[in-house]
C-alpha cells in the first residue's frame, strides 16, 4: 500500500520526536495514531504568567494534512484547562496566524507547539479574548470552520 | 487578532453591483460562488483539457470590448488553446506546471529538456537550505515533480497522461508547494533585488521579505504576483511570458516578460485574479 504524504509526514515527525526529543516545556503526551495527538505545554522561567501550570494541546490531523494545518485546541476536561489568554477562547480554540492564513507545509506538530509556546510566554496579562462568551456559544466544534481575523502580528 | 466573527484572515472588500468583476480575485470568486450556491469552485479539476479560447471569450461576450479585442488578437495570431487551473488561489503554479511540462512535451528532443529541467531544480535546492527549509520536509513536496520529469526517460507521456496525472490532487497539491518554497527561497536569497516590490497585496504596505514570503509565497491559496513569478522564473532559470487581458488601451496586447529569456518561454493568460495556459495548437501539434 502506497502512504498518503500526510501519514508519510507524520510518522517522520513522530521519529524524529522519538530520537531527537522535545524542545524545553514541551512534552509529547499521546500519540497512539497518525490523526491525534496530544503535547503538554508549559512556561518555563520564573518571568511567565503562566509560572506552575501546565496545558494540554491536541492536534487533529485531517488527510490534507501538511498542505492543509491541522485542527488545534487546547482541552478542556476534568484535568486540563485552556490557558487564560487574549488569544485563546474558553473552549480551548486559539486565534494565530499560522493555523489559519499563514499556515505553511513546511511547518510541523511540533513548530505549532513551539509558536504556540510563544504565544504564552510573551503574554503579559491573563485575560480572555474579548467577545469569548459570544463566540463560545456559537462557535464550531472545528476551529478551523471559524474565520478569524488577525488583528496583530505578533503570533 | 480576537474578533472573529464575520471576517477573513484578509481585510474582505464589499462586493455589490458596482464592483468591476474583472477586479475580482480568485478568493473573492471562491467567496461568491459558495454564497451563491453555484457550481462550487472546488468541484472544477485542479487543470483541465484545453479549451478552444473561444469559451474564454464566450465569458466576455457582453463584458469590455477592450478585453474581447485582446481575445480576438490572440485568437488572429494563432493562441487558440488554453489550459484552465483551477481558481483556488493556487493558480499561476499550476499553470506554470502544466506549461513546464506542455514545453518538454512538445520539445523536438523532449528527454534532454526534461533532463535539463530536473537539472534547473536540483539548482535550486541549495537556496532552500540556506533560507533554513528543512530538507526532510521539502523533499517529499519535490518527489512528485522529480518523478515526472525522471519519467520522460522511460516513456514520453502523452497530453493525456500528463493531465492525468497532474490532475490528481496530492501530486498536484505538493508541485504547487515545491514551487512556492523553490519561489520563497529565491526572494529570501535575493532580497537585495526584491525588498523594494515586496508589498502586502491588501494594504500596499511594504513588507519585510520573510513576512511576504510567510505569508504571501508560503502558504497555499496565495495568490501570485509580479515578484512570486519573476522568482520562479529566475529560480528555475524559465521565462514566462503573459498575456495581460486587462482594460488597458494597447495596442494588440500586453504581453509581459518574465525571467531569463528562454526559447519558446512559458505562455500564460492573465485575466484579474486569475491565471491559465495559453498555447498555439498548431505548434504543439
Amino acid at each position: 500500500m502506497v502512504l498518503s504524504i500526510s501519514s508519510r509526514r507524520l510518522m517522520k515527525e513522530l521519529k524524529e520526536i522519538e530520537t531527537k526529543g522535545t524542545p524545553p516545556g514541551i512534552q509529547l503526551l499521546k500519540a497512539d495514531d497518525m490523526e491525534t495527538w496530544i503535547f503538554l505545554i508549559s512556561v518555563l522561567g520564573d518571568e511567565t504568567v503562566y509560572k506552575g501550570e501546565t496545558f494540554a494541546l491536541k492536534l487533529k490531523f485531517e488527510p490534507g494534512y501538511p498542505i492543509d494545518y491541522p485542527q488545534v485546541t487546547f482541552l478542556s476536561d476534568d484535568q486540563y484547562q485552556p490557558p487564560l489568554h487574549p488569544h485563546v477562547y474558553s473552549n480551548g480554540h486559539i486565534c494565530a496566524s499560522i493555523l489559519g492564513s499563514e499556515w505553511s507545509p513546511v511547518l510541523t506538530a511540533l513548530s505549532i507547539c513551539i509558536t504556540i509556546q510563544s504565544m504564552l510566554a510573551s503574554c503579559k496579562k491573563k485575560e480572555r479574548p474579548p467577545g469569548n462568551d459570544r463566540y463560545v456559544r456559537s462557535a464550531p466544534l472545528n476551529p478551523k470552520l471559524t474565520r478569524w481575523a488577525y488583528e496583530d502580528d505578533t503570533v | 487578532m480576537s474578533d472573529h466573527d464575520g471576517g477573513d484572515a484578509d481585510p474582505a472588500r464589499v462586493i455589490d453591483e458596482h464592483t468591476d468583476m474583472t477586479t475580482l480575485t480568485d478568493q473573492e470568486i471562491m467567496r461568491l460562488t459558495e454564497s451563491m450556491g453555484q457550481e462550487d469552485v472546488t468541484s472544477r479539476p485542479l487543470i483541465s483539457a484545453p479549451v478552444p479560447l473561444s469559451v474564454i471569450r464566450d465569458e466576455y461576450k457582453n463584458g469590455s470590448s477592450t478585453v474581447l479585442k485582446k481575445i480576438d488578437w490572440l485568437q488572429a495570431n494563432g493562441w487558440d488553446q488554453v489550459w484552465r487551473a483551477r481558481g483556488d488561489g493556487d493558480c499561476f503554479y499550476r499553470s506554470f506546471t502544466i506549461a513546464y511540462f506542455l514545453r518538454i512535451l512538445h520539445s523536438s528532443e523532449p528527454q534532454l529538456q526534461a533532463n535539463l529541467a530536473f537539472d534547473a531544480v536540483q539548482r535550486a535546492l541549495p537556496a532552500m537550505q540556506q533560507v533554513g527549509f528543512d530538507p526532510d520536509l521539502y523533499e517529499e513536496f519535490l518527489e512528485p515533480l522529480l518523478v515526472l520529469l525522471r519519467g520522460f526517460d522511460a516513456d514520453t507521456p502523452t497530453e493525456w497522461t500528463l493531465i492525468q496525472q497532474l490532475q490528481d490532487a496530492e501530486r498536484s497539491n505538493c508541485i504547487v508547494v515545491a514551487l512556492r518554497l523553490v519561489t520563497s527561497a529565491y526572494i529570501r536569497t535575493h532580497e537585495d533585488v526584491f525588498s523594494p516590490f515586496l508589498l502586502s497585496p491588501t494594504t500596499f504596505l511594504p513588507l519585510t521579505t520573510d513576512d511576504f514570503c510567510r505569508q504571501e509565497v508560503e502558504p497555499c491559496g496565495k495568490e501570485a504576483d509580479h515578484a512570486q513569478i519573476m522568482a520562479l522564473s529566475e529560480a528555475l532559470h524559465m521565462g514566462v511570458r503573459i498575456a495581460y487581458l486587462d482594460r488597458s488601451e494597447v495596442q494588440d496586447i500586453n504581453w509581459v516578460s518574465f525571467g531569463p529569456e528562454t526559447e519558446d518561454p512559458l505562455t500564460l493568460l492573465y485575466r484579474p485574479g486569475h491565471y491559465d495556459v495559453v498555447t498555439k495548437d498548431h505548434l504543439l501539434a
